[in-house]
């Protein structure tokens, strides 16, 4: 094992609950709870990306454990190498090399979810009204959303929120296993303008299984707003 | 693999229209005591427990018992205080949709359709429901409303070994009229129960031989006593619950760990608000000694300029020998500090450093405020210093304006009343501002999208106005709501701890049962492979409230046991890692132990679920300082009075008399 990180918590439902493991051959598991995507990824790292993780990953391990309290109300990081721990609230700034370590790991969460194994992913139509999860990978995940909500934000310049619509909906089936082409769209009457510097942004709520254990999630559709 | 489709800009369009929230404004005709006493009159207790409840929420609305006559149309996009007033009303009456418990937010949004449309169809009977609110369906909801508030509860005759969830409103109702000790809401009519109910008999309803049977006079004699409780749907709406407790009551601030005031003097703070305070009470002290006295020892009225210089050092120093805090240092601290409070000041500063308990877990800040008193207002100003993400990254853009103005839009909504003579009031004005002093709140600024904590502010955060206005009460001293044992729960919002789910888990377990799986979860953590997780599993269908306050009685009930240590386990993929951890015992709290025993990193299958096993066995608030996203009791809404109490307290110090908390 190079590196295994966790992030856990947080005050808004769902909690973070994130976590990522790379091992010695560069291969991977993660999974995501609140991102683009959700569920179960897995793969392996390019040999450029494994090299510079092992290496950030020996100098954390040389400077030894790291514990910092979380931030009230926010979510916690754990990053284990072999030998040494580092844990921290959410995103937290920390130097020297748990530092880089910390940089390269978060980053990877973001970039790997284009890796998924069993997963659901959110389509949101181009003209901002239509929206559908589907699934993504080569393997089944168990889908449920008997407490689906949907909400839908639009965003203008100067990170102005000109628009906040929400519904929970019950669109059938309930309970499904996502595999291969399944798909279910959403309900998305949000009555939202997007255009010029508005952009779109949308947060579906749902929960998954895995081995028949349930965990809520959200995947999200957020493109950058101009500033 | 399905391709990501990405929202493309499209033609300029307008905007769809946004109203903001609007100041929340009281009624004044509904919280005299003539009019609560004339529609107790006339309408019933149960209408008034009702009013009073609306009272109790953060939006307050229009009178809703009377039918004006002048409704406007509302309909889907409509805005501003009639649409409160719809919403209100309509979370009153049976609509034929249970699950639209309305959120009063003021907004004509798609809910809110639903609900017309369900009550003009299944109370109107109207065919073809238009979901507007014009000049027939006006009435017709003033009309339902006034026969749901008319419509008493129906309480049943309650008996010891009864367990149902009239038995916890009962429950409730015994706390509130000061059942000791404090019975657990747990639904369950036992011995503890039995000798609260047979107090209460004899010393409130002068019963030489109580019964201990809860009777149609007893449930009078509580429901006179203790208004609230039990659920709309006795009166045919939904099932939300309605508060048993003191309107305004409660104590949401943290209890401070030391003094809360800051150290002024050589090596310590010399300049500012703090100073000024201090030589405000230090003249205070002169003046009460008089000329004579000042003169024989050569000091004089101080000037409140806020600097610490030798006139200053040299009458505190006088100060601390005639008060006997010797030797004199000619720094106060904590002892001269509450001598000093003996006097008054128009200005003043407060640094509680405290902790909190919530999920089982301790944590802790520091909250640093100024405060200055005008006759009209009290200002208290706290400071944040937004900072990069990190030291060598350039600020990005951000809204810091807009966030300030989201923590006044919540906060400034409260005056402090004089008790005597409500006439007085005072403002509450909340001035969060961007500072660089190291007492300030140190915030991070994030770009991009993401979920901002206490710590860290998300530029495109959609939960943004709620976090910082929740953040600001922290930092104002103000503990969280949620995640809360029974006795938190209810020192902190001055409501008796909710009925909640009185049924269990899906598998039918017991509550002996269900504690005694935990605790087996709880040692079994050595094997957090199993999938699924244990913990999970054995509370999945539980909900907050009176069988999960069984299972946390049935836990304490459980002989400790000892708990080994964690190991790190290498992962064996697709498992992940095991992460090593300390043995321990299990103490008989249940929340503590799940804290401690539960792993966050039990990444064995979908990682952890410690968060929703606690979420279950606790409870939360609905207010701002609480969980409104996950609360089922929807009253509470955003800043309630009993958050700004502090406040009152500070005008009452320096004022004097007594003073409460109210809306605007």
């Amino acid at each position: 094992m190079i590196v295994s990180y966790a992030r856990i918590g947080g005050r808004v439902p769902p909690p973070d609950n994130e976590g990522l493991q790379v091992e010695d051959d560069g291969s991977f598991t993660m999974w995501r709870s609140i991102a683009p995507s959700v569920g179960r990824f897995a793969g392996k790292l390019s040999a450029d990306e494994l090299s510079r993780l092992k290496t950030e990953a020996e100098k954390a391990a040389a400077q030894g454990d790291v514990s910092r309290p979380p931030t009230m109300d926010g979510s916690a990081e754990r990053f284990q190498v072999e030998g040494a721990t580092a844990t921290m609230g959410s995103d937290d700034y920390i130097e020297g090399p748990w530092g880089q370590l910390a940089t390269h790991v978060r980053k990877l969460l973001g970039e790997l979810v284009s890796m998924p194994q069993a997963a659901v992913g959110l389509e949101v139509g181009e003209d901002g009204r239509s929206a559908r999860l589907v699934h993504l990978g080569d393997k089944p995940l168990a889908v449920d959303l008997s407490k689906l909500s949907i909400r839908a934000v639009l965003w203008g310049r100067g990170f102005r929120k000109l628009g906040d619509w929400s519904t929970p909906a019950k669109p059938g089936p309930v309970q499904a296993e996502a595999s291969d082409s399944w798909n279910a769209p959403l309900p998305f009457d949000h009555g939202l303008k997007p255009g010029k510097n508005k952009v779109l942004h949308v947060y579906v709520t749902f929960a998954v299984s895995e081995n028949g254990q349930r965990a809520d999630v959200r995947v999200e559709h957020t493109p950058a707003v101009p500033a | 693999m399905a391709q990501r489709v990405q929202v493309l800009p499209g033609k300029a369009q307008k905007s769809p229209a946004v109203v903001p929230k609007r100041d929340k404004n009281p009624h004044p005709g509904f919280q005299s005591q003539a009019g609560i006493l004339f529609l107790q009159s006339t309408a019933g207790n149960a209408a008034v427990s009702a009013l009073l409840d609306v009272q109790r929420q953060a939006v307050a609305v229009k009178p809703r018992t009377t039918t004006t006559g002048s409704h406007p149309l509302v309909k889907r996009g409509s805005s501003g205080p009639v649409v409160e007033e719809l919403q209100t009303k309509l979370n009153l009456i049976p609509s034929g949709a249970p699950d639209a418990f309305l959120n009063v937010s003021g907004s004509f949004d798609a809910l809110t359709e639903t609900a017309v449309n369900a009550f003009q169809t299944n109370v109107m009977g109207m065919a073809v429901p238009d979901g507007k609110v014009g000049k027939n369906t006006w009435p017709a909801i003033d009309n339902a409303v006034v026969a749901a508030e008319n419509t008493p509860h129906a309480h049943p005759v309650l008996h010891l070994n009864d367990s149902s969830a009239a038995v916890g409103e009962a429950q409730e109702k015994l706390n509130a009229v000061g059942a000791a000790p404090v019975l657990s809401v747990d639904a369950m009519f036992g011995a503890p129960m039995l000798t609260a109910v047979k107090n209460f008999q004899h010393t409130s309803m002068a019963i030489a031989i109580p019964s201990g049977v809860v009777d149609a006079p007893t449930w009078t004699a509580l429901d006179n006593a203790a208004a609230g409780g039990g659920t709309r749907a006795a009166r045919g709406g939904t099932g939300i619950e309605e508060h048993v407790g003191p309107a305004g009551g409660g104590s949401p601030l943290a209890a401070a760990m030391g003094s809360t005031h800051v150290v002024v003097g050589a090596g310590n703070v010399l300049k500012g608000i703090a100073v000024k305070e201090m030589q405000q009470k230090l003249n205070g002290f002169l003046r009460g000694k008089g000329k004579a006295f000042m003169k024989a020892n050569g000091v004089a009225v101080l000037g409140e300029d806020g600097t610490f210089g030798p006139k200053t050092q040299k009458v505190l120093t006088l100060f601390q020998t005639q008060n006997g805090l010797l030797p004199p240092t000619g720094v106060v601290d904590a002892a001269t500090w509450n001598r000093l409070d003996a006097f008054t000041s128009t200005v003043g500063t407060e640094s509680r450093r405290w902790q909190e308990v919530v999920g089982g877990h301790t944590y802790g800040l520091t909250s640093v405020y100024s405060w200055a008193l005008t006759p009209k207002t009290i200002t208290v100003t706290v400071g944040l210093n937004f900072v990069p993400p990190a030291p060598a990254v350039p600020m990005p853009p951000a809204p810091l304006g807009t966030w300030l103005g989201f923590i006044k839009q919540t906060w400034n909504q409260f005056k402090a009343v004089n008790v005597a003579d409500p006439t007085k009031s005072i403002n509450i004005a909340f001035n969060p501002i961007q500072s660089t002093d190291p007492s300030a709140r140190t915030v991070r600024v994030m770009p991009g999208a993401g979920r901002s904590d206490a710590g860290r502010f998300f530029v495109v955060d959609p939960n943004i106005a709620n976090t910082v206005s929740h953040e600001f009460g922290h930092m104002i001293g103000l503990k969280d709501e949620y995640q809360q044992t029974a006795a938190d729960y209810r020192a902190s919002t001055g409501y008796e701890a909710p009925v909640g789910q009185t049924t269990g888990p899906t598998s039918g377990k017991t509550p002996a049962q269900v504690a005694q799986q935990l605790q087996t979860a709880i040692v079994n953590r050595s094997a957090p492979s199993v999938s699924p997780s244990p913990a999970a599993q054995v509370v999945a269908g539980m909900g907050q409230g009176a069988f999960a306050q069984r299972v946390i009685a049935a836990y304490r009930a459980l002989p400790s046991v000892a708990v080994a240590a964690v190991a790190h386990v290498a992962a064996a993929p697709p498992n992940l890692g095991v992460q090593a951890s300390p043995a321990f015992a299990t103490t008989g709290d249940l929340v503590k132990d799940l804290d401690t025993g539960l792993t966050n990193f039990d990444l064995g299958s979908i990682p952890n679920d410690k968060y929703q096993v606690i979420e279950v066995l606790s409870y939360d608030s609905g207010s701002i300082m609480g969980d409104p996203s996950r609360q089922a009791d929807q009253h509470e809404h955003g800043a309630e009075p009993r958050h700004v109490r502090e406040f009152t307290q500070i005008v009452a110090h320096t004022k004097g008399g007594a003073w409460e908390p109210r809306q605007r």
